[in-house]
């Protein structure tokens, strides 16, 4: 398994997981696209990160707020750009078919 | 009068004389606007309600000596993809077209409290993908200095509209170059500021490890007394750094004495920014600048930081990883576009099917196959690894070298259409660039003339972590104003 060669049922797979619909133009367009791109990243192969540890960046990470109440937005600011809503609530279709 | 072509350095010293008003110089700008808009289009959105209130609010400031800054009435332009409350925020994006921002980002907030007048919403790249602003869902933003080619991106319409006098300042955001470069093509000033220097909160999020939001001014000092306005610590990004920005090297005094910055300090020219693919007369800017500062007492030499040659292939895994994970929101569900079908999972996919353009969807499409099971440590891991080698190799460097000469780009401006079929030319635009964001530190690219096709030419210069204002301290000694455009 090569990771920088996509086969069309790869690109299939992924728009899956992303949630695109792609239609058979597209598939086509980013098999192409994507193995040319592949092709260029699989360089990385030839640099030696047998002691490399992953980038970490500087400061603290994840830094805790304190645990004090702080005021928030009110509910209707944030239902306001709702495509659908009912009450407080986002409303959306059935999740289940 | 016009007032449109000066800095905002000089529009200053004119609104503290009282010689002109906020309200005057507004006008003056949005008649520009209205000549030079129909051919740009460097802007989504203007604000003209809301800027003539804000002008007028400085005007009361200057006539009462209160609360005046270096930016009180200066107009600004916002990138799209930075929230101004009440306003369209589209990301020159269709999934967003309908959107409009409850809340200002941490950087609007700050201009708007410092007097600023903001203008209007500047085109992008959608979700600041792409290196033109061809990749806008509202079609693209022109170069000022030649209509058939790109102003760069994805900040095109803030460089843009700086450079033709329809903003005097603007903010834009940069994950890999996107306000260098377009700064660079368009002949303005544009500074990258250290990773969480600037507040986050309000940026729409691209690839959030890499994001910067910054400044496009006429001057390196402009983009100075920018930085100095949005910088600092957030408590609502928990990636700003806690720092002051008073606390910063050389911030008392950038403007000050630049050459006394340079003198006796060794300045690094990397080798594998001037190699084949280097554009000759971009080549003989960077060294002319060399030899400016060499003549100023700075010593010049020659450097390797051999992991760069890897920066563009991590970067473009890291990048499109972050935004496949940051564009799951967009979803139909809270806001913007809803594509309506009987069931969740397929509205989910009609409105991001619908509402995404082709670049953002192949950026998507990449980075969820480098996280997907089976991948992720081949190339996800390995783009992290990579990375901290980039990282390393900055580092290293700054021990013994001041501050990093190169290009700023490949080329000069390209023409609308050239690359957009071919996605990995587009992103070779930014290779200079790159390894500024994968490292964390700033950059700024600045103007130093034009080709011999009349386009305009830019260099970068980089330096340590919170070295910003050496970086515009140096700038401004290399910068050459240009005449504005006709």
């Amino acid at each position: 398994m090569d990771p920088y060669l996509i086969t069309p049922e790869l690109v299939s797979h992924i728009a899956e997981l992303a949630a695109l619909d792609l239609d058979a133009e597209e598939k086509a367009q980013f098999f192409a696209d994507l193995n040319r791109i592949l092709d260029h990243i699989k360089q990385l192969r030839s640099s030696n990160t047998e002691d490399a540890v992953e980038f970490q960046p500087e400061g603290s990470l994840n830094p805790l707020r304190e645990d004090k109440n702080m005021p928030s937005f009110p509910t209707s600011d944030m239902l306001r750009n709702a495509p659908e809503k009912e009450g407080d609530f986002f409303k959306i279709p059935p999740v289940l078919e | 009068m016009k007032f449109w072509d000066k800095t905002a350095f000089e529009l200053h010293k004119l609104l503290v004389n009282r010689e002109i008003s906020a309200v005057e110089l507004l006008s003056s700008v949005l008649e520009r606007v209205n000549e030079k808009e129909g051919d740009v289009h460097a802007y989504l959105c203007l604000m003209e309600e809301s800027a003539k209130k804000q002008a007028e609010e400085a005007d009361l400031r200057f006539r009462k000596k209160e609360r005046i800054t270096a930016l009180t009435g200066i107009p600004t332009a916002v990138k799209d993809n930075i929230c101004v409350q009440e306003y369209p925020t589209t990301c020159a994006s269709k999934i967003l077209e309908e959107f409009s921002s409850p809340y200002h980002a941490t950087a609007v907030e700050k201009l708007l409290d410092s007097g600023a007048v903001l203008i209007g919403k500047t085109n992008m790249d959608e979700f600041a993908m792409g290196s033109s602003c061809e990749n806008s869902a509202y079609g693209p933003t022109r170069n000022p200095w030649n209509l058939s080619c790109v102003p760069g991106g994805s900040s095109g319409g803030s460089a843009a509209c700086v450079a033709s006098g329809e903003a005097v300042s603007a903010l834009g955001s940069d994950t890999g170059g996107s306000i260098r470069q377009p700064a660079s093509f368009c002949g303005v000033v544009g500074l990258k500021p250290t990773y969480g220097l600037v507040s986050r909160y309000g940026l729409v999020a691209f690839a959030s490890s890499l994001d910067q939001i910054g400044a496009l001014a006429k001057s390196s000092f402009d983009c100075g007394k920018i930085l100095e306005c949005i910088g600092g610590y957030d408590p609502k990004d928990s990636t700003s750094a806690q720092i002051q920005i008073s606390d910063l090297e050389n911030h008392d005094d950038f403007y000050d004495c630049p050459e006394d910055k340079i003198k006796n300090k060794i300045i690094g020219i990397p080798e594998e920014f001037m190699r084949e693919g280097l554009d000759p007369e971009i080549k003989s800017a960077v060294l002319q600048c060399a030899l400016t500062l060499e003549a100023l007492g700075a010593r010049i030499e020659e450097i390797h930081l051999p992991s760069l040659k890897f920066a563009l292939s991590s970067y473009y895994l890291t990048a499109s990883a972050e935004a496949s994970s940051n564009l799951a929101r967009y979803d139909g569900v809270r806001y913007g576009l809803r594509i309506s079908k009987d069931q969740s999972g397929k509205m989910f996919k009609a409105t991001r099917s619908q509402g995404f353009g082709k670049e953002v969807k192949r950026r998507i499409l990449l980075g969820t196959y480098a996280l997907s099971s089976g991948y992720y440590e081949a190339l996800y891991l390995k783009a992290q690894k990579v990375r901290q080698l980039v990282k390393q190799d900055f580092d290293k460097a700054f021990q013994k070298y001041s501050l990093l000469l190169t290009p700023t780009c490949p080329t000069p401006a390209f023409k609308i259409g050239e690359k957009v079929s071919d996605p990995l030319a587009m992103y070779l635009s930014d290779i200079y660039t790159i390894p500024v964001n994968l490292a964390g530190i700033p950059g700024l690219s600045v103007p130093v003339g034009f080709s011999s096709s009349g386009l305009p030419l830019g260099v970068q210069l980089i330096a340590p972590q919170f070295h910003d204002f050496t970086l515009l301290s140096v700038g401004s000694i290399l910068e050459k104003p240009s005449q504005p455009v006709p």
